[in-house]
Protein backbone atom coordinates (compact mmCIF):
# COMPACT_ATOMS: atom_id res chain seq x y z
CA UNK A 1 0.00 0.00 0.00
CA UNK A 2 1.27 3.43 -0.74
CA UNK A 3 1.63 6.16 1.51
CA UNK A 4 2.44 8.76 -0.86
CA UNK A 5 -0.17 11.46 -1.81
CA UNK A 6 -2.59 10.35 -4.06
CA UNK A 7 -1.83 12.91 -7.12
CA UNK A 8 -4.71 12.21 -9.76
CA UNK A 9 -6.60 13.59 -7.08
CA UNK A 10 -4.78 16.56 -5.46
CA UNK A 11 -4.34 17.43 -9.38
CA UNK A 12 -8.15 17.42 -9.99
CA UNK A 13 -9.16 19.15 -6.74
CA UNK A 14 -6.57 22.36 -7.63
CA UNK A 15 -8.23 21.98 -11.20
CA UNK A 16 -11.26 22.26 -10.33
CA UNK A 17 -10.98 24.76 -7.72
CA UNK A 18 -8.94 27.09 -10.53
CA UNK A 19 -11.70 26.57 -13.03
CA UNK A 20 -14.35 28.01 -10.29
CA UNK A 21 -12.36 30.33 -9.31
CA UNK A 22 -11.43 31.93 -12.46
CA UNK A 23 -15.56 30.96 -13.70
CA UNK A 24 -16.75 33.12 -11.27
CA UNK A 25 -14.55 36.08 -11.35
CA UNK A 26 -15.10 36.15 -14.67
CA UNK A 27 -18.83 36.01 -13.91
CA UNK A 28 -19.83 33.12 -16.04
CA UNK A 29 -21.31 31.67 -12.58
CA UNK A 30 -23.15 34.24 -10.61
CA UNK A 31 -22.09 34.46 -7.15
CA UNK A 32 -25.05 34.44 -5.28
CA UNK A 33 -25.37 30.66 -6.61
CA UNK A 34 -21.74 29.42 -6.23
CA UNK A 35 -18.88 31.25 -4.75
CA UNK A 36 -15.69 32.02 -5.63
CA UNK A 37 -13.19 29.53 -3.48
CA UNK A 38 -11.25 32.27 -2.65
CA UNK A 39 -14.13 33.81 -0.91
CA UNK A 40 -14.90 30.53 0.92
CA UNK A 41 -11.75 30.48 2.47
CA UNK A 42 -12.02 34.30 3.83
CA UNK A 43 -15.31 33.48 5.06
CA UNK A 44 -13.24 30.51 7.31
CA UNK A 45 -10.18 33.07 8.08
CA UNK A 46 -13.06 35.84 9.09
CA UNK A 47 -14.53 33.45 11.80
CA UNK A 48 -11.88 30.57 12.32
CA UNK A 49 -13.31 30.08 16.18
CA UNK A 50 -16.76 30.16 15.21
CA UNK A 51 -16.39 27.31 12.51
CA UNK A 52 -13.91 24.99 14.86
CA UNK A 53 -16.31 25.23 17.49
CA UNK A 54 -18.84 24.22 14.83
CA UNK A 55 -16.85 21.60 13.71
CA UNK A 56 -16.00 20.09 17.23
CA UNK A 57 -19.25 19.94 18.19
CA UNK A 58 -20.17 18.31 15.24
CA UNK A 59 -17.64 15.79 15.11
CA UNK A 60 -18.21 15.25 18.40
CA UNK A 61 -21.96 14.05 17.93
CA UNK A 62 -21.21 12.03 14.87
CA UNK A 63 -18.77 10.13 16.62
CA UNK A 64 -20.81 9.24 20.01
CA UNK A 65 -23.48 8.23 17.71
CA UNK A 66 -21.39 6.39 15.46
CA UNK A 67 -19.63 4.58 18.72
CA UNK A 68 -23.18 3.71 20.33
CA UNK A 69 -23.90 2.19 16.70
CA UNK A 70 -20.45 0.23 17.02
CA UNK A 71 -21.75 -1.31 20.75
CA UNK A 72 -25.16 -2.09 20.14
CA UNK A 73 -25.03 -2.95 15.95
CA UNK A 74 -22.08 -5.55 16.98
CA UNK A 75 -23.65 -6.76 19.73
CA UNK A 76 -27.04 -7.34 18.25
CA UNK A 77 -24.97 -9.15 15.40
CA UNK A 78 -23.50 -11.32 17.50
CA UNK A 79 -27.17 -12.07 19.12
CA UNK A 80 -28.79 -12.80 15.72
CA UNK A 81 -25.67 -14.73 14.87
CA UNK A 82 -26.30 -17.00 17.56
CA UNK A 83 -30.10 -17.24 17.30
CA UNK A 84 -32.09 -17.78 14.09
CA UNK A 85 -35.30 -16.84 16.03
CA UNK A 86 -33.77 -13.25 17.26
CA UNK A 87 -32.98 -13.05 13.83
CA UNK A 88 -36.12 -13.53 12.03
CA UNK A 89 -37.59 -11.47 15.11
CA UNK A 90 -36.07 -8.55 14.95
CA UNK A 91 -34.07 -8.15 11.87
CA UNK A 92 -36.54 -6.78 9.81
CA UNK A 93 -36.98 -4.02 11.97
CA UNK A 94 -33.47 -3.17 12.38
CA UNK A 95 -34.01 -2.55 9.06
CA UNK A 96 -36.41 0.11 9.71
CA UNK A 97 -33.22 2.19 10.41
CA UNK A 98 -31.87 1.91 6.81
CA UNK A 99 -34.67 2.96 5.22
CA UNK A 100 -36.59 5.92 7.18
CA UNK A 101 -34.74 9.04 5.73
CA UNK A 102 -33.51 10.35 8.90
CA UNK A 103 -34.50 14.24 8.29
CA UNK A 104 -37.91 12.45 8.29
CA UNK A 105 -37.90 11.63 11.77
CA UNK A 106 -35.60 13.97 12.84
CA UNK A 107 -38.37 16.11 13.92
CA UNK A 108 -39.50 13.00 16.11
CA UNK A 109 -35.95 13.11 18.28
CA UNK A 110 -36.44 16.66 19.14
CA UNK A 111 -39.88 15.94 21.00
CA UNK A 112 -38.13 12.81 22.55
CA UNK A 113 -34.61 13.86 23.36
CA UNK A 114 -34.76 17.96 23.42
CA UNK A 115 -32.28 20.35 22.02
CA UNK A 116 -28.81 20.05 21.57
CA UNK A 117 -26.41 17.17 21.74
CA UNK A 118 -28.90 14.19 22.64
CA UNK A 119 -30.90 14.46 19.82
CA UNK A 120 -28.10 15.08 16.57
CA UNK A 121 -26.47 11.63 18.97
CA UNK A 122 -29.45 9.98 18.20
CA UNK A 123 -29.50 11.05 14.62
CA UNK A 124 -26.19 9.76 14.28
CA UNK A 125 -27.20 6.70 15.62
CA UNK A 126 -29.85 5.16 13.94
CA UNK A 127 -28.82 6.30 10.08
CA UNK A 128 -24.90 4.67 11.31
CA UNK A 129 -25.98 1.51 13.32
CA UNK A 130 -27.51 -0.78 10.10
CA UNK A 131 -24.13 -1.36 7.90
CA UNK A 132 -22.87 -2.14 11.26
CA UNK A 133 -25.15 -4.72 11.74
CA UNK A 134 -25.75 -5.63 8.18
CA UNK A 135 -21.57 -6.31 8.28
CA UNK A 136 -20.53 -7.73 11.41
CA UNK A 137 -23.66 -10.24 11.05
CA UNK A 138 -22.63 -11.36 7.36
CA UNK A 139 -18.75 -11.66 8.57
CA UNK A 140 -19.21 -13.79 12.08
CA UNK A 141 -21.43 -15.74 9.20
CA UNK A 142 -18.48 -16.23 6.93
CA UNK A 143 -16.86 -18.98 8.52
CA UNK A 144 -16.06 -21.43 6.29
CA UNK A 145 -17.51 -25.40 6.90
CA UNK A 146 -13.97 -26.71 7.34
CA UNK A 147 -13.13 -24.24 9.68
CA UNK A 148 -15.95 -24.82 11.91
CA UNK A 149 -15.60 -28.48 11.76
CA UNK A 150 -12.02 -27.69 13.05
CA UNK A 151 -12.93 -25.85 16.51
CA UNK A 152 -15.85 -28.56 16.70
CA UNK A 153 -13.42 -31.37 16.61
CA UNK A 154 -11.41 -29.86 19.13
CA UNK A 155 -14.66 -29.38 21.61
CA UNK A 156 -14.06 -25.32 21.41
CA UNK A 157 -17.19 -23.40 23.30
CA UNK A 158 -19.30 -20.83 21.75
CA UNK A 159 -17.24 -18.23 23.15
CA UNK A 160 -14.37 -19.49 22.21
CA UNK A 161 -15.53 -19.93 18.35
CA UNK A 162 -16.61 -16.40 18.37
CA UNK A 163 -13.45 -14.92 19.79
CA UNK A 164 -10.89 -16.96 18.00
CA UNK A 165 -13.03 -17.67 14.91
CA UNK A 166 -15.97 -15.52 13.95
CA UNK A 167 -14.24 -11.91 15.21
CA UNK A 168 -11.78 -12.62 12.89
CA UNK A 169 -12.84 -14.27 10.19
CA UNK A 170 -15.44 -10.87 9.52
CA UNK A 171 -12.38 -8.40 10.15
CA UNK A 172 -12.95 -7.22 6.59
CA UNK A 173 -16.77 -7.18 6.56
CA UNK A 174 -16.74 -5.17 10.32
CA UNK A 175 -14.36 -3.02 8.38
CA UNK A 176 -15.95 -2.27 5.29
CA UNK A 177 -19.36 -1.18 7.44
CA UNK A 178 -17.25 0.98 9.73
CA UNK A 179 -16.10 2.90 6.28
CA UNK A 180 -19.68 3.27 5.14
CA UNK A 181 -20.97 4.39 9.11
CA UNK A 182 -18.18 7.04 9.46
CA UNK A 183 -19.60 8.63 6.40
CA UNK A 184 -23.44 8.27 7.58
CA UNK A 185 -23.07 9.12 10.97
CA UNK A 186 -21.75 12.59 10.24
CA UNK A 187 -24.83 13.10 7.43
CA UNK A 188 -27.06 11.93 10.83
CA UNK A 189 -25.37 14.29 12.80
CA UNK A 190 -25.98 17.31 10.57
CA UNK A 191 -29.83 16.54 9.74
CA UNK A 192 -30.03 15.84 13.92
CA UNK A 193 -28.06 19.59 13.96
CA UNK A 194 -30.74 21.16 10.97
CA UNK A 195 -33.98 20.22 14.20
CA UNK A 196 -31.92 20.62 17.35
CA UNK A 197 -29.23 23.12 16.33
CA UNK A 198 -25.75 23.62 17.18
CA UNK A 199 -22.39 22.26 14.88
CA UNK A 200 -22.07 22.62 11.31
CA UNK A 201 -25.68 21.55 10.48
CA UNK A 202 -27.25 24.75 12.58
CA UNK A 203 -24.23 26.79 11.15
CA UNK A 204 -26.05 25.69 7.25
CA UNK A 205 -29.51 26.27 8.51
CA UNK A 206 -28.79 29.84 9.81
CA UNK A 207 -26.55 30.58 6.97
CA UNK A 208 -29.28 29.76 4.37
CA UNK A 209 -31.48 31.78 5.76
CA UNK A 210 -29.11 34.63 5.72
CA UNK A 211 -28.79 33.77 2.09
CA UNK A 212 -24.77 33.58 3.15
CA UNK A 213 -24.11 30.51 0.41
CA UNK A 214 -20.37 31.31 1.25
CA UNK A 215 -20.94 30.23 4.68
CA UNK A 216 -22.75 27.10 3.48
CA UNK A 217 -19.57 26.25 1.26
CA UNK A 218 -17.14 26.78 4.13
CA UNK A 219 -19.12 24.52 6.72
CA UNK A 220 -19.27 21.55 3.44
CA UNK A 221 -15.95 21.75 2.96
CA UNK A 222 -15.43 21.69 6.57
CA UNK A 223 -17.66 17.99 6.70
CA UNK A 224 -15.93 16.97 3.87
CA UNK A 225 -12.91 17.61 5.91
CA UNK A 226 -14.09 15.79 8.82
CA UNK A 227 -15.03 12.72 6.70
CA UNK A 228 -12.13 11.94 4.72
CA UNK A 229 -10.28 12.51 7.89
CA UNK A 230 -11.70 9.89 9.77
CA UNK A 231 -11.80 7.43 7.39
CA UNK A 232 -8.11 8.40 6.70
CA UNK A 233 -7.72 7.84 10.31
CA UNK A 234 -9.76 4.33 10.44
CA UNK A 235 -7.46 3.44 7.37
CA UNK A 236 -4.22 4.55 9.59
CA UNK A 237 -5.74 1.87 12.10
CA UNK A 238 -6.19 -0.86 10.09
CA UNK A 239 -2.61 -0.95 8.53
CA UNK A 240 -1.07 -0.80 12.18
CA UNK A 241 -3.22 -3.51 13.03
CA UNK A 242 -2.17 -5.31 9.88
CA UNK A 243 1.38 -5.00 10.37
CA UNK A 244 0.88 -7.10 13.63
CA UNK A 245 -1.57 -9.81 12.38
CA UNK A 246 -3.02 -10.26 9.01
CA UNK A 247 -6.83 -9.68 9.58
CA UNK A 248 -8.69 -9.07 6.65
CA UNK A 249 -5.84 -9.78 4.30
CA UNK A 250 -7.60 -8.76 0.84
CA UNK A 251 -8.79 -6.38 1.40
CA UNK A 252 -8.53 -3.46 -0.57
CA UNK A 253 -8.77 0.07 0.31
CA UNK B 1 -2.58 -56.16 16.88
CA UNK B 2 -5.84 -55.55 19.32
CA UNK B 3 -8.17 -53.33 17.32
CA UNK B 4 -8.72 -49.40 18.05
CA UNK B 5 -11.96 -49.01 16.15
CA UNK B 6 -14.89 -50.67 15.43
CA UNK B 7 -17.61 -49.87 12.91
CA UNK B 8 -20.18 -52.20 12.65
CA UNK B 9 -23.28 -52.14 9.74
CA UNK B 10 -23.10 -48.72 9.80
CA UNK B 11 -25.72 -47.16 7.60
CA UNK B 12 -25.48 -43.56 6.55
CA UNK B 13 -28.43 -41.65 4.59
CA UNK B 14 -28.28 -38.02 3.86
CA UNK B 15 -32.15 -37.23 3.08
CA UNK B 16 -33.19 -39.71 0.57
CA UNK B 17 -29.69 -41.05 -0.77
CA UNK B 18 -27.74 -43.57 0.75
CA UNK B 19 -24.31 -43.48 0.73
CA UNK B 20 -23.39 -46.69 3.51
CA UNK B 21 -25.24 -49.15 3.42
CA UNK B 22 -23.98 -51.48 6.06
CA UNK B 23 -20.41 -50.54 6.59
CA UNK B 24 -18.08 -53.08 8.89
CA UNK B 25 -14.28 -51.89 9.51
CA UNK B 26 -12.00 -52.59 12.23
CA UNK B 27 -8.83 -50.23 12.89
CA UNK B 28 -5.62 -52.01 14.60
CA UNK B 29 -3.11 -50.72 16.59
CA UNK B 30 -0.48 -48.89 14.91
CA UNK B 31 -2.16 -49.85 11.65
CA UNK B 32 -1.77 -47.57 8.45
CA UNK B 33 -5.28 -48.13 7.00
CA UNK B 34 -5.67 -46.26 3.09
CA UNK B 35 -9.41 -46.43 2.32
CA UNK B 36 -9.55 -46.23 -2.03
CA UNK B 37 -12.23 -45.52 -3.81
CA UNK B 38 -13.45 -43.34 -6.51
CA UNK B 39 -15.34 -40.01 -6.03
CA UNK B 40 -18.65 -40.02 -4.39
CA UNK B 41 -18.11 -43.74 -2.99
CA UNK B 42 -18.65 -42.51 0.43
CA UNK B 43 -15.10 -42.89 1.85
CA UNK B 44 -14.91 -39.22 3.35
CA UNK B 45 -18.29 -40.14 4.67
CA UNK B 46 -17.06 -42.91 6.45
CA UNK B 47 -13.86 -41.18 8.08
CA UNK B 48 -16.20 -37.97 8.94
CA UNK B 49 -18.14 -40.18 10.56
CA UNK B 50 -15.17 -42.17 12.39
CA UNK B 51 -14.62 -38.81 13.87
CA UNK B 52 -17.68 -37.99 14.96
CA UNK B 53 -18.63 -34.92 12.33
CA UNK B 54 -21.73 -36.86 10.65
CA UNK B 55 -23.74 -39.24 13.08
CA UNK B 56 -24.75 -42.71 11.41
CA UNK B 57 -28.21 -42.71 10.48
CA UNK B 58 -27.85 -46.98 11.90
CA UNK B 59 -25.21 -48.82 12.95
CA UNK B 60 -22.05 -48.61 15.67
CA UNK B 61 -19.08 -46.83 15.95
CA UNK B 62 -16.81 -48.06 19.18
CA UNK B 63 -13.47 -47.29 20.44
CA UNK B 64 -11.86 -49.83 21.85
CA UNK B 65 -9.14 -47.64 23.39
CA UNK B 66 -9.53 -44.37 24.92
CA UNK B 67 -11.39 -41.42 22.19
CA UNK B 68 -8.05 -39.97 21.21
CA UNK B 69 -7.64 -38.87 17.78
CA UNK B 70 -6.77 -35.90 15.18
CA UNK B 71 -8.00 -34.96 11.93
CA UNK B 72 -6.13 -33.39 9.01
CA UNK B 73 -8.88 -31.87 6.29
CA UNK B 74 -8.30 -32.01 2.45
CA UNK B 75 -7.34 -28.79 2.78
CA UNK B 76 -4.72 -27.64 5.59
CA UNK B 77 -7.52 -24.81 7.31
CA UNK B 78 -5.13 -22.60 9.20
CA UNK B 79 -6.49 -19.18 10.40
CA UNK B 80 -4.80 -16.83 8.41
CA UNK B 81 -4.16 -14.17 11.36
CA UNK B 82 -2.69 -16.65 13.59
CA UNK B 83 1.45 -17.60 13.05
CA UNK B 84 2.34 -20.98 12.47
CA UNK B 85 2.82 -21.61 16.20
CA UNK B 86 -0.20 -20.19 17.25
CA UNK B 87 -2.15 -22.61 15.03
CA UNK B 88 0.12 -25.47 15.99
CA UNK B 89 -1.04 -24.81 19.28
CA UNK B 90 -5.04 -24.35 18.57
CA UNK B 91 -5.95 -27.48 19.81
CA UNK B 92 -4.37 -27.06 23.22
CA UNK B 93 -5.20 -23.73 23.64
CA UNK B 94 -8.99 -25.07 22.72
CA UNK B 95 -8.99 -27.62 25.18
CA UNK B 96 -7.18 -25.75 28.03
CA UNK B 97 -5.74 -28.10 29.87
CA UNK B 98 -2.29 -27.23 29.54
CA UNK B 99 -0.67 -23.51 30.55
CA UNK B 100 0.70 -21.21 27.41
CA UNK B 101 4.51 -22.34 28.45
CA UNK B 102 3.36 -26.22 27.96
CA UNK B 103 1.08 -25.35 24.86
CA UNK B 104 4.37 -23.88 23.22
CA UNK B 105 6.37 -26.45 24.00
CA UNK B 106 4.14 -28.88 22.30
CA UNK B 107 3.91 -27.37 19.48
CA UNK B 108 7.20 -26.43 18.74
CA UNK B 109 7.85 -30.21 19.06
CA UNK B 110 5.10 -30.86 17.11
CA UNK B 111 6.55 -28.56 14.41
CA UNK B 112 9.74 -30.25 14.90
CA UNK B 113 8.70 -33.30 13.72
CA UNK B 114 7.28 -32.05 10.75
CA UNK B 115 10.66 -30.71 9.96
CA UNK B 116 9.24 -26.90 10.39
CA UNK B 117 11.80 -25.72 13.23
CA UNK B 118 12.38 -22.23 12.47
CA UNK B 119 8.97 -21.70 10.74
CA UNK B 120 6.64 -21.11 13.94
CA UNK B 121 6.76 -17.08 13.20
CA UNK B 122 5.42 -17.30 9.93
CA UNK B 123 2.18 -16.53 8.69
CA UNK B 124 0.42 -19.02 6.66
CA UNK B 125 0.34 -16.54 3.47
CA UNK B 126 4.10 -16.70 3.73
CA UNK B 127 4.45 -20.81 3.40
CA UNK B 128 4.13 -22.38 0.39
CA UNK B 129 1.00 -25.39 -0.31
CA UNK B 130 3.57 -28.57 1.27
CA UNK B 131 4.52 -26.27 4.18
CA UNK B 132 0.96 -25.23 4.63
CA UNK B 133 -0.19 -29.16 5.08
CA UNK B 134 2.63 -30.14 7.37
CA UNK B 135 1.68 -27.10 9.87
CA UNK B 136 -1.69 -28.92 9.42
CA UNK B 137 -0.15 -32.60 9.93
CA UNK B 138 1.78 -30.34 13.40
CA UNK B 139 -1.68 -28.90 14.36
CA UNK B 140 -2.76 -32.64 14.22
CA UNK B 141 -0.26 -33.97 16.23
CA UNK B 142 -0.21 -31.17 19.09
CA UNK B 143 -2.24 -32.55 20.80
CA UNK B 144 -0.59 -35.91 20.67
CA UNK B 145 -3.40 -37.99 19.47
CA UNK B 146 -3.35 -41.90 19.26
CA UNK B 147 -5.27 -42.33 15.87
CA UNK B 148 -5.24 -39.85 13.10
CA UNK B 149 -7.99 -39.37 10.29
CA UNK B 150 -6.46 -38.23 7.15
CA UNK B 151 -8.94 -36.88 4.38
CA UNK B 152 -6.83 -36.86 1.07
CA UNK B 153 -4.70 -34.26 2.65
CA UNK B 154 -1.91 -34.64 -0.29
CA UNK B 155 -4.52 -34.56 -3.25
CA UNK B 156 -4.10 -30.60 -3.74
CA UNK B 157 -0.08 -30.61 -3.95
CA UNK B 158 2.51 -31.24 -6.94
CA UNK B 159 3.71 -34.65 -7.11
CA UNK B 160 7.13 -33.67 -5.68
CA UNK B 161 5.81 -32.31 -2.58
CA UNK B 162 3.49 -34.76 -2.30
CA UNK B 163 5.99 -38.05 -2.22
CA UNK B 164 7.81 -36.15 0.44
CA UNK B 165 4.93 -35.69 2.33
CA UNK B 166 4.26 -39.14 2.13
CA UNK B 167 7.56 -40.41 2.52
CA UNK B 168 7.89 -37.62 6.07
CA UNK B 169 3.99 -38.83 6.94
CA UNK B 170 5.07 -42.59 6.66
CA UNK B 171 8.10 -42.16 8.70
CA UNK B 172 6.11 -39.68 11.47
CA UNK B 173 3.36 -42.19 12.09
CA UNK B 174 5.80 -45.83 12.13
CA UNK B 175 8.10 -43.54 14.72
CA UNK B 176 4.54 -42.13 16.93
CA UNK B 177 3.11 -45.69 16.55
CA UNK B 178 -0.27 -44.09 15.32
CA UNK B 179 -3.00 -45.70 14.14
CA UNK B 180 -4.23 -43.85 10.90
CA UNK B 181 -6.94 -43.62 8.89
CA UNK B 182 -6.21 -42.02 5.50
CA UNK B 183 -8.65 -41.22 2.66
CA UNK B 184 -7.56 -40.67 -1.05
CA UNK B 185 -8.26 -41.48 -4.79
CA UNK B 186 -5.03 -42.30 -5.73
CA UNK B 187 -4.01 -46.17 -5.86
CA UNK B 188 0.06 -45.04 -6.09
CA UNK B 189 -0.79 -43.18 -2.66
CA UNK B 190 -2.05 -46.02 -0.90
CA UNK B 191 0.35 -48.47 -2.17
CA UNK B 192 2.79 -46.35 -0.59
CA UNK B 193 1.58 -45.45 2.15
CA UNK B 194 -0.53 -48.49 3.39
CA UNK B 195 -0.56 -51.64 5.78
CA UNK B 196 -4.02 -52.64 4.59
CA UNK B 197 -5.74 -51.17 1.75
CA UNK B 198 -9.81 -51.33 1.53
CA UNK B 199 -11.01 -50.13 -1.77
CA UNK B 200 -14.69 -49.25 -1.38
CA UNK B 201 -16.88 -49.89 -4.05
CA UNK B 202 -18.74 -46.85 -5.62
CA UNK B 203 -22.08 -47.09 -4.10
CA UNK B 204 -23.20 -48.52 -0.52
CA UNK B 205 -20.08 -48.72 1.04
CA UNK B 206 -19.19 -52.22 0.37
CA UNK B 207 -15.78 -52.83 0.29
CA UNK B 208 -14.30 -54.94 -2.23
CA UNK B 209 -10.90 -55.71 -1.34
CA UNK B 210 -9.26 -56.03 2.08
CA UNK B 211 -5.69 -56.22 1.44
CA UNK B 212 -2.82 -56.31 3.78
CA UNK B 213 0.38 -54.67 1.95
CA UNK B 214 3.84 -55.75 3.32
CA UNK B 215 7.05 -54.95 1.15
CA UNK B 216 10.72 -56.40 1.60
CA UNK B 217 11.59 -53.00 1.00
CA UNK B 218 11.58 -49.99 3.74
CA UNK B 219 9.18 -46.84 2.48
CA UNK B 220 11.96 -44.89 0.76
CA UNK B 221 11.38 -43.10 -2.56
CA UNK B 222 12.99 -46.46 -4.39
CA UNK B 223 10.31 -48.28 -3.46
CA UNK B 224 8.07 -46.00 -5.84
CA UNK B 225 10.45 -48.06 -8.76
CA UNK B 226 10.32 -51.91 -7.29
CA UNK B 227 8.52 -54.23 -8.88
CA UNK B 228 6.76 -55.62 -5.73
CA UNK B 229 5.54 -51.33 -5.62
CA UNK B 230 4.40 -52.04 -9.64
CA UNK B 231 3.11 -55.36 -8.58
CA UNK B 232 0.57 -54.23 -5.79
CA UNK B 233 -0.57 -50.97 -7.71
CA UNK B 234 -1.54 -53.29 -11.20
CA UNK B 235 -3.25 -55.61 -8.53
CA UNK B 236 -5.69 -52.76 -7.17
CA UNK B 237 -5.59 -51.29 -10.35
CA UNK B 238 -7.08 -54.34 -12.18
CA UNK B 239 -9.34 -55.09 -9.16
CA UNK B 240 -10.56 -51.46 -9.77
CA UNK B 241 -11.15 -51.90 -13.66
CA UNK B 242 -13.05 -54.82 -13.12
CA UNK B 243 -15.35 -52.89 -10.07
CA UNK B 244 -16.20 -49.44 -12.06
CA UNK B 245 -15.21 -50.07 -15.71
Amino acid sequence: MSRRVNLPALVSFIVVIAVFEIAVRLQWIPEFLFPAPSTVLNTLLENPGGFATAFFETLRGSMVGLLLSIVFGTTLAVLFSLSDFLRKSVLPFAVFFQTVPIIAIAPLLVIYFGFGMPTVIAAAFIVSIFPIIANTLLGLEGVSKGEQELFKLYGATATQRLWKLQFPTAYASIYAGLKVSIGLAIIGAIAGEFVAGGGLGAMIDSARTQQRIDIVFAALGLLSIMGLACIYLLKILHRSLQKIRPYGMNLKD
Amino acid sequence: MPAVLELQKIQKKFKDREVLKSANLELQEGEFLCILGPSGCGKSTLLRLMAGLESPTQGSITWKVEKNFAFVFQEAQLLAWRNVLENTRLPLELQKKLPLEEQNRKALAALEKVQLKGFQNHFPHELSGGMKMRVSIARALSSSPRVLFMDEPFSALDEVTRFSLQKQLRDLCEKEKLSVVFVTHSTYEAAFLADRILLMNTQGGEFILNEKIHYQQAREDELRVSSQYQDTIARVSLKMREAFV
